[in-house]
């Protein structure tokens, strides 16, 4: 059977982290009207008056170091990446390949920034890469001729540990771990005047930045800013900003260099008046300030790198006006939470294979990728837990909706032991089948700090949330729901079949299951006028006790027909009736594994067991298994890399493995798309990244890769369209209708022969009028001439031709 | 009354005259009935007939007829204080009439005919099906599929219009009223015509027009199909290919397949009914047996077999289905319906009218668990477990014999007893530690090799099919009326026992009772293993073994912690309740507490809890274990208090120790709270970290 299957990506990854260059992931086209933002995988050109993405350019951007506007081209930008190679991209103008040229440096070291490309030539720096805070590199000043396609080295400074340069690139400043900043000046090309300027150290050097006019600034760990003043005649003393109380991450000076801009870890954009030393800020943004640039072509808008995941380096560029503080535009990505640190993770991995390169199980995941995210039923939206927020995302616009927050939180960033106080974590999102009800689930660990008895407590929130107005409104939050102490482990809708779905089917770790409803108060009932806004109140209508051995293994199914409810927990699985929450007498399912379950899903009459080595698939009428069954690893996330489409029946199952092919060492998946009954796979899809979550939605799977992206697999093969159900009543009804009209011009027509035969008339009716043939030809006539023509003429026109 | 989809409760209504030349569908014709206590019967040969059928079966009237018409159809209603019968009758002399009865209802009794009316039908032809518009105004269906009104106009019944004459032959006609919401009534036609089907559906309008609103032909698929309509679906019953077709009559066609061969037995010559019972359930006869078919879910809900008490040489009992009276099926209300079928009991030769009760269920897949018609197709059939990155999606599964190689190798060794072979080969194949091929060629130790006992690891142990595991577990266990015992006792590997029972595959089937087995065997070490990681025992059986006498301590202290972590308190307390009562109070609790406090371990202290409160405190009797409880409970709270000085008088040594190490002030610390015997003691002692205290029971 040949079925089409197609795999695309619908977004490009997130904002990328240009860690030498001056400016955020985003550059301001040359008329300033457009901003040209860097995804992993995406160039994204955003019309700024509009806020709208007019644009996107699929581009693989890993390795990017620094981004140009074109001198030659308005509409070109060059992107630099850091093995040397620089490409021409057109972003403007519709060309089938918007990558102009492709070029290479020809350069021994990685490539970190470039300091200005003109027309012949371009300054760059390049040098080895800071794999740790504050380690020293010598940086190099390379000028590459564009003609003779030279590099040619012009200056160097040792043991650097950062540097930065002024907005009209013709100063550079570099910091060294000798407590000095040397302050170069590239404005003539023959001649490099280099400056030294010591400064007492503080603490160590974050951020550095350079005005045009030699004014450097320096931040430190410790949250202190301290101003150098360079190309003096007459020593000026240097002086200490202080505000910050935990790293300086981020400096930059504004336009007319009187105003110093700050940020760091507490989330709050600080303007320094350097005259006076006054200060303003702009608190509460959406996380720890990167990176601040104001562009020279756009230099009334500031753009910030904000970031927004400490887990995975997630970043969200905001751009806002000087003038007013608001935000112009905002590019994020998706934001879900993976449940381990990716690079990280990875590398360790990597150590291991290169020590056991015989033994090493490459299909067997070491470490967990996952991460939970739901598909809104009506909004479309994807909605992203992240500790205490829900991110909702937009698919079509390729855009964040909103950030809901779904438990209490500080919103001010988090400096110094206040990282030590812990978060509340939504750990799972569920919506109801019609997409009005949320239901959320978070748990709260008592904080270290107090270093009470009840350190190890944790606080367990279940919380329902009504969909209003494209926004979401707690209508009730119950602490604990399951008793003191036990957390809900997997919380699921109810069938389309129970009370229109609209209930939540809430699981502990220890078996414990309940079902909750929403009930309005009687009271509520009587005054219905006016008040539109009844008070909901979600109450416990259905509990069954719980077991005595508690596990993190615990996954639900309820069928169709809601009449059975499926738990599995550890390696077993059991029926219970919806009814009464007793298990169901006579059947009894096997243990189909020999390792914990991950998840059941039910497929029509089939159960799909997913567990640590294997997923089966048992038929509930015979009792058997079918014949899919197969061995396959899973990590602790295992429920997220399955998906069951429920009309076309089919399991979409996504494993990852380790690819060593071409000496890398990187995570590839594979997508199996099943059907219940048969081992043999509909299709297998690969695909180049790890993938970490799959869901189905609208008859297609949507799934999150280990990039951050979000990519669909759809078929288009109509072998597998199911019949559309149809309504019975209704077709019968038209079929009568139908029918009855044949009748009635059956009849019709037989009384009017009768009539005509009565009358014995012999005279051509209306009814026996010859018709006549209409085509183009017809009508032309008409049409011309048409100038100073009455729409009423017009019409008798018509009329006219048709007679 | 059932509360599961079931047949059930049925009773003769009356007993039909022996008439050998007519088949048993044509001895009688069923009207639909419009309440559940009276039945109107066309008996061939013999009579038109009403039966109350509750709380007894009871003739209630009854109009003869000649001993040589056949009743071809019938239909009855109530029309004010009379009652009509319509049918439609094949003389001798093959003639066909359709003769109309009105009876006057007085109370609950029916006067006997007074008003008949008879009209002889024109065209030669049988009418098959009929049915009362109005008063006066009759419908009927004939042989060849034409459909014609028939009126009662000044006491004379007139032929009305019809529709154009046809020359097909009509294999099913219904009339059906649950389309619209308005319950307007069509007619849909099933006829044949040479090699194909005919199908029509017509809409009967206002009683005067009949409008043909679809109809299809398709390929007929037999010589005889059987049909049932209900909601909107046509089921085709095909003979030869014992397959039901859904069809849907908006378009005519076909929505899914079930097949019965598995049910319906080869014989031909047995007839076979099915009738639609409500949406989605199907009640079929067939031979001597009624089944109760789920469609949707492919499941024989319940089934009905006729059977003659006495024993003796007959041939099975015949059964053929009449009637259903169709339900909703999907709540509580609407599942309980009434069938009406007639049962050719071979020991006597004599026919009855049967009805039978049955609980259609709600239509929801929790009556259809393990139901399915098609049984167990492919249990003890074994495959490999194949990992998902060797599936390919253009290639079939190959099928490896490796398997089944071991399972013959495994059944020869159990077949001469020798567990030697049999542990060279299992174990070191699950424990992936050896490959099938060198298995195979190394030659077993002739002596009596000692394995370790293995456990069974998720990660790294081979993969296997869980009917394998089963099928060696069938080698080594039978299940009999006794419950589980081995195959041979001689034949017990016990390495592969202790490896199986770590291994949380273990069947259900052979878990239930292990207990019980390896107790009366005194297999210790497996009862321990058993105790400790079989999965799924029964909470019952794990409390009831806390009763044996004789348990090493060892072994109760596991069966204690097992049940402790696995069940709740109600869980064990409810078990522990069912087996006092199972053993009319005979069980010694007070013996069991009196063990459980010799032991060292936590969890006997919720144990305890539970077995208190079986029975109550007060139920104790003899005053002497109350006082024995009491005495821990004093010992506990006496050991808590010199503990809790201990560690005060420890946290003060120890301060004291860090500022000033003079030994002399320690002595002198000790010296001033000489007023305890305990406190004393620790004078000369070393002061240790940590001190254990056992209970001890007086």
């Amino acid at each position: 059977m040949a079925s089409h299957w197609s795999l695309s990506m619908v977004t490009g990854g997130i904002p990328l982290e240009l860690p030498y260059s001056c400016i955020t992931s985003s550059i301001f086209s040359q008329d300033g009207k457009y901003l040209i933002c860097t995804l992993t995988y995406q160039l994204r050109i955003y019309f700024i008056s509009t806020r709208q993405c007019i644009k996107t350019i699929d581009i693989d951007l890993t390795n990017l170091s620094d981004i140009k506007l074109d001198p030659m081209n308005e509409n070109q930008i060059i992107l630099f990446k850091n093995n040397g190679e620089f490409l021409m991209i057109n972003f403007k103008d519709k060309l089938i390949d918007p990558i102009v040229s492709q070029k290479s440096l020809n350069i021994e070291l990685p490539l970190l920034s470039v300091v200005s490309a003109k027309h012949m030539s371009f300054i760059v720096i390049s040098g080895k890469f800071n794999k740790k805070k504050n380690h020293a590199h010598t940086r190099y000043i390379q000028i590459f001729d564009r003609d003779s396609e030279t590099l040619t080295t012009i200056h160097e400074i040792h043991n650097v540990i950062n540097y930065s340069q002024s907005s009209n690139n013709q100063k550079l400043a570099f910091v060294t771990s000798t407590n000095e900043v040397h302050l170069i000046d590239i404005s003539k090309e023959e001649e490099i005047s280099k400056e030294v300027l010591t400064f007492p150290y503080k603490s160590p050097i974050i951020s550095i930045v350079i005005s045009n006019n030699s004014i450097i600034a320096l931040g430190c760990q410790s949250g202190t800013i301290q101003i150098l003043y360079g190309g003096l005649e007459t020593e000026k003393p240097q002086r200490l900003l202080k505000w910050h109380i935990d790293q300086v991450k981020s400096l930059s000076f504004s336009p007319d260099n009187l105003y110093l801009l700050s940020g760091g870890l507490e989330k709050v954009l600080v303007f320094w008046q350097l005259e006076t030393g006054k200060k303003s800020f702009l608190p509460r943004l959406n996380g720890i300030i990167d990176k601040i640039s104001i562009d020279d072509s756009k230099n009334e808008y500031i753009s910030l790198l904000l970031r927004v995941d400490q887990v995975i380096d997630n970043f969200e560029i905001l751009v806002i006006s000087q003038v007013d503080l608001v935000s112009r535009l905002s590019v994020s990505s998706i934001r879900p939470k993976f449940s381990n640190n990716i690079t990280t993770t990875i590398n360790k991995t990597k150590k291991k294979y290169f020590k056991l390169i015989d033994t090493f199980d490459k299909q067997l995941m070491r470490y967990d990728y996952s991460c939970e995210f739901e598909i809104h039923p009506k909004s479309k939206n994807l909605y992203f837990p992240n500790q205490s927020t829900i991110q909702s995302f937009d698919l079509i616009k390729n855009e964040q909706n909103f950030i809901q927050h779904a438990a209490p939180i500080l919103s001010t960033g988090k400096v110094r032991s206040e990282t030590k106080l812990i978060d509340p974590n939504v750990t799972i999102l569920s919506f109801s089948n019609d997409g009005d009800w949320m239901c959320t689930f978070d748990e709260i660990l008592t904080s270290e700090v107090d270093n009470l008895l009840s350190k190890n407590d944790k606080q367990y929130a279940l919380k329902f949330w009504k969909f209003n107005n494209n926004t979401w409104e707690l209508t009730t939050k119950i602490i604990d729901p399951h008793g003191a102490g036990l957390p809900i482990k997997s919380i699921i809708a109810a069938p389309n079949s129970y009370f229109n779905g609209v209930a939540f089917l809430t699981c502990d770790s220890k078996t414990g299951l309940r079902i909750w409803r929403p009930s309005t108060p009687k009271e509520q009932y009587k005054t219905t006028t006016g008040n539109k806004n009844q008070q909901v109140a979600w109450s416990l209508r259905k509990n069954k006790q719980s077991g005595g051995l508690a596990s993190d293994a615990i996954s639900l199914a309820w069928s169709d027909d809601s009449s059975l409810i499926f738990i599995s927990h550890e390696y077993n699985i059991s029926i219970l009736n919806s009814k009464t929450m007793t298990e169901v007498e006579g059947f009894k399912i096997p243990t189909f594994s020999e390792s914990k379950i991950r998840s059941i899903n039910l497929l029509g009459h089939d159960l799909i067991i997913l567990s640590k080595t294997r997923i089966s698939s048992f038929n509930l009428l015979t009792g058997q298994l079918n014949d899919l069954v197969a061995k396959v690893n899973t990590t602790s996330g295992g429920k997220n890399i399955i998906a069951i489409d429920p009309i076309k029946k089919l399991i979409c199952l996504g494993v990852n493995y380790y690819n060593t092919d071409n000496e890398e060492f990187k995570i590839n998946s594979k997508f199996f798309i099943f059907k219940p009954n048969s081992l043999k796979p509909v299709k297998i899809i690969n695909h180049n990244t790890g993938i970490s979550s799959i869901r189905y939605f609208n008859s297609s799977f949507i799934f999150i890769d280990l990039n951050c992206r979000v990519g669909t697999i759809t078929s288009n093969d109509l072998e597998l369209q199911e019949n559309i159900e149809f309504n019975l009543s209704n077709e019968i009804s038209s079929m009568l209708i139908s029918a009855q009209a044949t009748v009635d011009i059956m009849n019709n027509r037989q009384v009017k022969t009768n009539t005509n035969q009565k009358n014995g008339s012999i005279e051509d009716n209306d009814d026996n009028a010859i018709s006549k043939i209409v085509d183009l030809h017809t009508f032309q006539p008409i049409f011309q001439n048409l100038d100073g023509v009455q729409i009423d003429t017009l019409f008798d026109r018509i009329v006219e031709a048709l007679k | 009354m059932s509360i599961k989809p079931d047949l059930y409760d049925h009773y003769p209504i009356t007993s039909l005259p022996r008439i050998p030349d007519l088949k048993l569908n044509e001895k009688i014709k069923i009207s639909i009935p419009s309440n559940n206590n009276t039945i109107d019967l066309g008996i061939s040969k013999s009579n038109i007939s009403t039966y109350l059928i509750k709380p007894s079966p009871k003739l209630l009237w009854s109009h003869s007829l000649n001993p040589t018409t056949v009743v071809n159809a019938i239909d009855t209603t109530i029309y004010n204080d009379n009652k009509i019968y319509l049918v439609s009758l094949t003389d001798r002399n093959k003639i066909d009439n359709i003769l109309l009865i009105k009876a006057k209802i007085n109370d609950n009794t029916i006067e006997p005919a007074t008003d008949t009316f008879e009209i002889k039908l024109k065209a030669k032809c049988k009418c098959i099906n009929l049915r009362i518009l109005s008063e006066d105004k009759y419908l009927i269906v004939y042989e060849n599929g034409t459909v014609e009104f028939l009126k009662f106009e000044n006491n004379e019944l007139s032929l009305g219009s019809g529709t154009n004459v046809e020359d097909n032959k009509l294999l099913n006609s219904t009339f059906i009223n649950d389309l619209t919401e308005n319950n307007e009534l069509f007619l849909l036609t099933i006829s044949q015509k040479r090699s194909s089907l005919l199908y029509k559906l017509y809409s009967i309008k206002d009683n005067e027009s009949i409008i043909e609103i679809n109809s299809s032909t398709t390929e007929s698929k037999s010589k005889n199909p059987l049909f049932a309509y209900i909601s909107g679906i046509l089921y085709q019953y095909i003979p030869e290919s014992k397959l039901i077709e859904s069809i849907s009559i908006t378009n005519f066609k076909a929505l899914s397949t079930v097949s019965t061969s598995s049910i319906i037995d080869e014989n031909d010559n047995d007839l076979t009914s099915i009738h639609a019972c409500a949406p989605d359930r199907l009640l079929i006869s067939h031979s001597d047996t009624l089944y109760l078919i789920n469609f949707k879910y492919e499941a024989l809900l319940s089934k009905f077999v006729s059977k003659s008490s006495k024993t003796g040489n007959f041939k099975p009992d015949q059964i053929y289905l009449n009637l259903v009276s169709q339900i909703k099926g999907s709540s509580q209300s609407t599942q309980l319906t009434n069938a009406y079928f007639i049962n050719l009991k071979d020991k006597d030769m004599n026919v009855y009218l049967n009805s039978i009760e049955l609980n259609v269920g709600f239509n929801k897949i929790d009556e259809c668990l393990g139901k399915s018609i098609n049984g167990n197709p492919n249990q003890n059939n074994f495959n490999q477990v194949l990992d998902i990155f060797d599936i390919d999606e253009d290639k079939e599964r190959e099928n490896s014999t490796e398997l089944h190689e071991i399972y013959d190798s495994l059944k020869t060794a159990m077949e001469s007893e020798n567990i030697n072979k049999w542990e060279s080969i299992l174990i070191p194949y699950l424990k992936n530690n050896k490959q099938w091929s060198e298995i195979k060629i190394a030659k077993p130790k002739n002596y009596e090799k000692i394995y370790n006992f293995k456990e069974f690891e998720a990660e790294n142990d081979r993969i296997i099919d869980i009917n394998f595991l089963n099928s060696i577990l069938d080698l080594i266990f039978q299940i009999n009326d006794d419950g589980l015992t081995f195959k041979n006792f001689k034949f017990i590997p016990e390495y592969t026992l202790m490896y199986l029972l770590t291994n949380p595959l273990f069947p259900n089937k052979y878990s239930s009772g292990l207990i019980e087995l390896f107790d009366q065997l005194d297999l210790k070490v497996l009862l321990r293993q058993t105790i400790n990681t079989c999965p799924r025992i029964s909470c019952k059986e794990l409390v009831n073994q806390l009763f044996k006498q004789n348990m090493s301590d060892e072994i109760l202290i596991d069966l204690i912690n097992r049940i402790i972590n696995e069940f709740n308190h109600r869980e064990i307390l409810i078990n522990i309740k069912q087996i006092n009562n199972e053993n009319n109070n005979s069980i010694d609790i007070v013996n069991l507490i009196s063990n459980l406090i010799k032991l060292n371990s936590d969890n006997i202290w919720y144990l305890i809890e539970i077995l208190i409160d079986v029975r109550g405190l007060l139920t104790f009797g003899n005053n002497e274990n109350l006082e024995n409880l009491l005495q821990i409970v004093d010992s506990k709270l006496n050991l808590i208090e010199s503990n809790c000085f201990n560690l005060s008088l420890t946290n003060k040594l120890l301060s004291k120790n860090t500022n000033n190490n003079s030994k002399n002030e320690i002595e002198n610390l000790l010296l001033s709270n000489q007023e305890d015997k305990t406190k004393a003691k620790l004078n000369n002692e070393k002061i240790s970290n940590y001190s254990i205290e056992t209970v001890e029971f007086i």
